[in-house]
């Protein structure tokens, strides 16, 4: 499959959104400004989805992500009575040096590794129509037992957030 | 399909279930003690499960799960290092009013993903064996909501463990990118018929996954939150971090390095010999200065995972099945340490060193116990440690690895220095001969790993041949 200059431009735009939004998720001062650019970068990553002809976990990554995950951390907002609105005032970083440092050398050491090897690229010749159907065919054969364990994992997560979350009566 | 090869994860997963449930609906007037033995019921019949599942390599899930020597001899080392762990934890839950079936629930499924971690054959299920081990893990140390140590732990381990996960992620999916598979086998196959040279993203993937397991093992530079995760945790959840959960993480590092990248040999084991070297060194000095006995043990701990590594590092043959004596040994000696902690915390209400004071003519029991495994530990005959020790060094040795190995003597004189400390303190340190009476399951969990710790040293012949069925 030959790459167009369409894709690649779609490509750049989708991913210069992304990375200026997650940017603004970290910076922001006020945590509903972060929610909201958490949401811009989410929808980025669909996008990214769909450039790889991968329509289906698209759609499932806005459903998910920008529909539930985003709402509930807005809910958690509203229902713990946090300081929605305003700015957290934030201490000075000593470690601020440390932290841009090592992140750079992490990026630099990583992004060469990734620009110089030669990984194995497989040519597709005719991308499938619809991928729903194979994913769960993936889902339910290959990957049934991860799948399984998945559900267990988020049971003891879910048990565990009510063991944390529940208010004690003396 | 091979189901039945599954059937002591599914009989842990039903009875953490049914834990759950009783304790939803059964109010009795000891619930630690029923919630505790039917975990410790189901922990033991999923062991007599073992009959029924084949001793050769079989796989099941399309070769996600493999049930071969090497899983067989972890998932029954873990079976009864929880059923020890929840014998401790039902005298010492009994002032948690609440929540104790989650507790019980939340143990089985960290027993639960260290055996499916043993049996892991593909980058997923390493994956999801890992957070299953982390998750209630993270839940368990901030088990104790009112104090505010608990809490701090709890969401240290947290912040640092979900970094850790990703950087493992990350690690396997540029494997993934690599080879294309996710199955531990098949991607090594898929190296060795790409030639063997390794590129830089395989570099950086090798030591972003030894920095994800490496947090799990507390291993240096990967260790900053062990003694305050230890420290703040309840005790029954600290035992758990030390034995299940740092064991569960070399499982892993030794499923995904031995299995799918034995042709990187040369470069991984580099990685780990720095590690081993900094954990020995770091873990060793560090635990001199210490008065708290969990930190202590949580320096220790760092200290014995980096000896482990050692056998990592050499990784041959001899090391790879010294490597499981010394396993064996370090849980008994470990379990055994800490429910004294945990019995002399309760009666006298502190953790410090200074707590133990004329332990051992308050309570000789427990003085005699805690100085054998205080010795275990050190490394000295007649006791376990000591075998774990030979062994993993005499490999080393032979393995080319002599500096690794006088670097570990030396830390284990130093050691010497504060493990003495406690024995000291129990024995020539006036206390305030304030009485620790021994529950009874506590007493049965120390007797039984102080007996182990003696045995393995006198019959050593009996399980080097566990340890040697279960790599070969």
């Amino acid at each position: 499959m030959e790459i167009s200059t369409v894709q690649l431009v779609a490509f750049g735009i989708v991913t210069a959104i992304m990375l200026i939004s997650a940017l603004l998720v970290v910076t922001a001062r006020n945590i509903v400004h972060a929610v909201f650019f958490l949401i811009v970068t989410l929808f980025c990553v669909a996008g990214y989805f769909i450039l790889l002809l991968a329509d289906f976990l698209a759609a499932v990554q806005i459903l998910i992500y920008v529909g539930a995950v985003v709402v509930l951390i807005v809910f958690g907002l509203i229902l713990t009575r946090a300081r929605v609105g305003q700015a957290i005032p934030m201490e000075e970083v000593r470690q601020r040096l440390w932290a841009v440092l090592v992140s750079l050398v992490f990026f630099g050491g990583a992004s060469y590794a990734l620009l110089n090897e030669k990984w194995p690229v497989v040519s597709v010749e005719k991308m499938e129509v619809t991928t729903t159907s194979k994913i769960a065919d993936t889902l339910f054969n290959t990957y049934v037992l991860p799948f399984q364990v998945t559900s267990v994992l988020l049971l003891a997560g879910l048990i565990g957030a009510i063991v944390l979350a529940m208010r004690e009566e003396k | 399909m091979n189901l039945n090869l599954l059937l002591p994860e599914i009989i842990v997963f039903s009875f953490s279930l049914m834990v759950l449930f009783v304790s939803l609906f059964w109010n009795n007037r000891k619930p630690s003690l029923t919630l505790g033995l039917m975990s410790i019921a189901g922990l033991l019949l999923a062991i007599g499960a073992f009959v029924v599942i084949p001793r050769v390599g079989a796989t099941a899930f399309g070769g996600m799960f493999v049930a071969d020597g090497f899983s067989l001899f972890f998932r029954v080392l873990f079976l009864n290092l929880a059923a020890m762990i929840v014998l401790l934890a039902i005298d010492f839950m009994r002032e948690f009013q609440r929540h104790l079936g989650e507790f019980y629930f939340l143990l089985l499924i960290v027993a639960l993903g260290a055996m499916l971690m043993s049996s892991a054959n593909d980058l997923i299920m390493i994956f999801l064996a890992l957070e299953l081990l982390s998750l209630p893990s993270y839940i368990l140390v901030g088990f104790a909501k009112r104090d505010p140590r608990s809490n701090e732990a709890a969401l240290k381990y947290f912040l640092l463990g979900v970094l850790a996960s990703a950087m493992l992620l990350y690690g396997m999916s540029l494997i993934f990118g690599l080879t294309g598979s996710t199955g531990l086998v098949d991607i090594a196959s898929k190296f060795e018929a790409s030639g063997g040279s390794a590129g830089p993203a395989l570099l950086v993937a090798i030591i972003m996954i030894i920095a994800g397991f490496g947090f799990k093992i507390a291993a240096v530079p990967f260790h900053f939150w062990s003694p305050d995760t230890y420290e703040g945790a309840p005790t029954s959840v600290t035992v758990l971090l030390a034995t299940l959960s740092m064991i569960g993480g070399f499982v892993g590092l030794y499923r995904l390095f031995f299995i799918a990248l034995p042709d990187y040999l040369d470069i991984w084991t580099k990685v780990i010999f720095i590690l081993a070297f900094l954990s020995m060194t770091m873990g060793s000095l560090i635990a001199m200065s210490q008065d708290n006995l969990k930190r202590l043990l949580a320096y220790s701990g760092i200290a014995h995972g980096g000896y482990i590594l050692i056998a990592f590092s050499v990784a041959t043959f001899d090391s790879q099945w010294s490597v499981l004596v010394y396993f064996l040994a370090y849980i008994f000696m470990t379990v055994g340490a800490f429910a004294v902690a945990m019995v002399v915390e309760r009666a006298r209400g502190s953790s410090e060193i200074s707590a133990l004071g004329g332990l051992g003519y308050s309570n000789p029991f427990l003085g005699v116990t805690m100085t054998i495994f205080m010795m275990s530990l050190v490394g000295l005959p007649p006791f376990a440690g000591f075998i774990g020790k030979l062994y993993v060094f005499k490999s080393a040795v032979e393995g080319g690895a002599l500096f690794l190995v006088l670097v570990a003597i030396v830390t284990s004189v130093i050691s010497l220095y504060f493990y003495l400390k406690v024995v000291r303190q129990i024995y020539f340190v006036k206390g305030d001969g304030e009485a620790v009476p021994t529950p009874n399951l506590s007493f049965a969990v120390i007797a039984l790993c102080a007996i182990y710790t003696i045995l393995i040293c006198l019959y050593p012949v009996f399980f080097t041949r566990i340890a040697l069925a279960a790599i070969s």
